[in-house]
């Protein structure tokens, strides 16, 4: 059985990539770990670890392909298609506007004439590749310009969960906020790592990330806050403290620390580089507190 | 004129850039309205002090959502086979919706040989506009937890910037987007003029920025880059990111009173103008301003 581990908590640029692929590794010395790195508008992953990237896939999706000789010129697919990504002229041609189709594949079934077929667009790519023998990494990245990167993020865990089973541990670094995105990861999540830092807007991001919790949290689900920069100067942890208090969440503290910096530019993570620095030990406590 | 600032990437300073282009304009007398178009995670209103004065909240229900009439249901399953979100599972036999992923579309309906599916309408966010401690207006869209349609959300937030900017002649609309470069923050820059890019010379940074300004391309928006902590890290970064073809219009420093002032629920011109932080971002938003004219 694996143990799913989601990394969030609502505010962006708090550390969660940091703290992702740095667990994933802590793990990785004693079990088989798959990361995933679920931030498709911004993957991250890779300008942290120097991946060896083995293969690359497309996702796609359904796009119309419209036969005109067959086409009735009804209207049908252009009524029904719900994001309007289908319009007729009025000579009776119908425009497709790509950008708009979320590949619901209404137009197909709604053309009484047979006259639409199925096509593929390209929403972005999905990487596989590894850093060392025991860490596996899935990326998804959208394709600039694409709207749905929330279906995404589905498609990244729903299409892959089967995987779930050969590893010890999955890691899943999230992207920021608390929409659909964060529901599709933390639905089949064992544990939940909020990273937030000492701040008012800390602190509101992850009080909205904390009501998608409770509204959608399996009672098997275990809860962590980590604090990162606690000790930030001119920060305030105190509001976060009673929150984890109140709500009983255990708290890891993550000390500020250059050293970050020279992990990023190694591409190498600091549990490796420093595994006696204080972040790095902290990382390694979180790591048991997940199992 | 609309003025958004975005990121790529989260945490780089996104609020801090926008709350104080706000207050700048505000304190040298030009009429602003303010926008949160991060609807996941909405902060601009306490950057900005908090609500002094809530003008309206509004709950905007255009999430379309599919259900099924158990009564009628004969287990065809029809419904799971046209579902292309991931949507409808199915248990014990029955088809079951999961809501969220639920799109809307009408594909279940459609094939439903039973006619047992129906749509229906559910609450996708708030849109609020409120005075804030500073006296600047601030329309927030603030998507229910869970939800999609946040480009949706951002759609209707700028629209009552726009009429409150009509009603107050207001010259400036300053729109703080999401993180990334999704459906809100392609919703932030559809339309708008000129789009500010907060970069920090970190790796995710600039790849984010990186990706930003290939969607600000495709939208014909004229990009602007602000370096946030531009001393926190290495030299060889800023390289990088002066060899983005984009125009710098300023570099701010490390300072902890960015912090402070944010404990403090103040713009960091007001809380402390004397600061490294604040003299830099003053020249930047000077400049920025003087371009702009």
């Amino acid at each position: 059985m694996s143990r799913v581990i989601a990394i969030a908590g609502g505010k962006g640029g708090t550390g969660k990539t940091f703290i992702a692929s740095n667990l994933a590794y802590a793990l990785s010395k004693e079990y088989r770990v798959l990361l995933i790195d679920a931030d498709v508008e911004n993957p991250s992953v890779q300008t942290i670890l120097k991946l060896d990237v083995k293969s690359i896939k497309d996702s796609r999706s359904f796009k119309p392909l419209i036969n005109e000789e067959k086409c009735q010129k009804c209207g049908l697919c252009s009524k029904n298609c719900p994001e309007h990504a289908l319009i007729m002229l009025i000579s009776g041609k119908i425009m497709y506007f790509e950008d708009l189709c979320s590949g619901c594949e209404v137009c197909k079934i709604v053309c009484p004439s047979s006259a639409i077929t199925e096509d593929a667009k390209i929403d972005g790519v999905f990487k596989y590749g590894s850093y060392g023998d025991k860490l596996d990494v899935v990326i998804g990245e959208i394709k600039p310009g694409n709207r749905r990167s929330g279906f995404m993020t589905t498609k990244l865990i729903e299409e892959h969960k089967h995987m779930y089973e050969r590893y010890d541990y999955v890691v899943i670094d999230s992207p920021p906020g608390s929409g659909v995105a964060l529901l599709s990861i933390i639905k089949h999540s064992d544990v939940v790592v909020a990273v937030t830092e000492p701040t008012p807007l800390g602190l509101s991001d992850l009080t909205k990330f904390l009501m998608l919790i409770d509204k959608y949290r399996k009672t098997t689900l275990k809860l962590i806050m980590t604090i990162n920069k606690y000790d930030l100067p001119g920060g305030l942890s105190k509001p976060l403290e009673e929150v984890a208090l109140e709500k009983s969440i255990p708290i890891v503290r993550l000390p500020y620390s250059e050293s970050v910096m020279k992990s990023y530019s190694e591409r190498k993570p600091l549990v490796d580089l420093e595994p006696c620095s204080s972040l790095a030990q902290e990382i390694i406590k979180l790591s048991k507190m997940v199992m | 004129m609309e003025i958004v600032v975005a990121s790529g990437k989260g945490g780089t300073g996104k609020t801090f850039i926008a709350s104080n282009l706000a207050y700048y304009l505000k304190a040298n007398g030009e009429k602003v309205v303010a926008v949160d178009a991060d609807a996941e995670a909405p902060d601009l209103l306490l950057a900005l002090g908090g609500s002094k004065k809530n003008i309206f909240s509004n709950h905007v229900s255009l999430s379309r959502k599919a259900r099924i009439i158990y009564e009628k249901c004969t287990g065809c399953l029809s419904c799971a086979n046209a579902c292309k979100f991931y949507a409808i599972d199915v248990a014990d036999g029955k088809p079951r919706i999961i809501e969220e992923y639920c799109e809307g579309c009408n594909a279940c309906n459609i094939v439903c040989p039973a006619k047992c599916i129906e749509l229906y309408v559910k609450e996708t966010g708030i849109v609020k506009c409120d005075i804030s401690q500073y006296e600047i207006p601030v329309i927030t869209a603030d998507l229910e937890v869970g939800g999609r349609n946040s480009g949706d959300l951002v759609y209707m937030a700028r629209e009552e910037a726009h009429k409150l900017s009509r009603e107050m002649n207001a010259k400036h609309i300053i729109i703080d987007a999401a993180a990334g470069i999704g459906c809100p923050v392609i919703s932030s820059l559809a339309g708008a003029q000129i789009l500010i890019v907060v970069v920090e010379p970190t790796p995710p940074s600039i790849s984010g920025a990186k990706r930003l300004l290939e969607v600000a391309e495709k939208m014909k928006i004229k990009p602007y880059i602000i370096i946030n902590r531009y001393d926190a890290y290495p030299e060889d970064a800023i390289k990088e990111i002066m060899e983005m073809r984009c125009e710098v219009i300023g570099k701010i420093p490390y300072d902890k009173t960015v912090v402070e002032a944010y404990v403090n629920m103040k713009p960091i011109l007001l809380y402390n103008p004397n600061s490294k932080a604040s003299k830099s971002l003053l020249e930047a938003l000077d400049y920025f301003l003087r371009v702009l004219k």
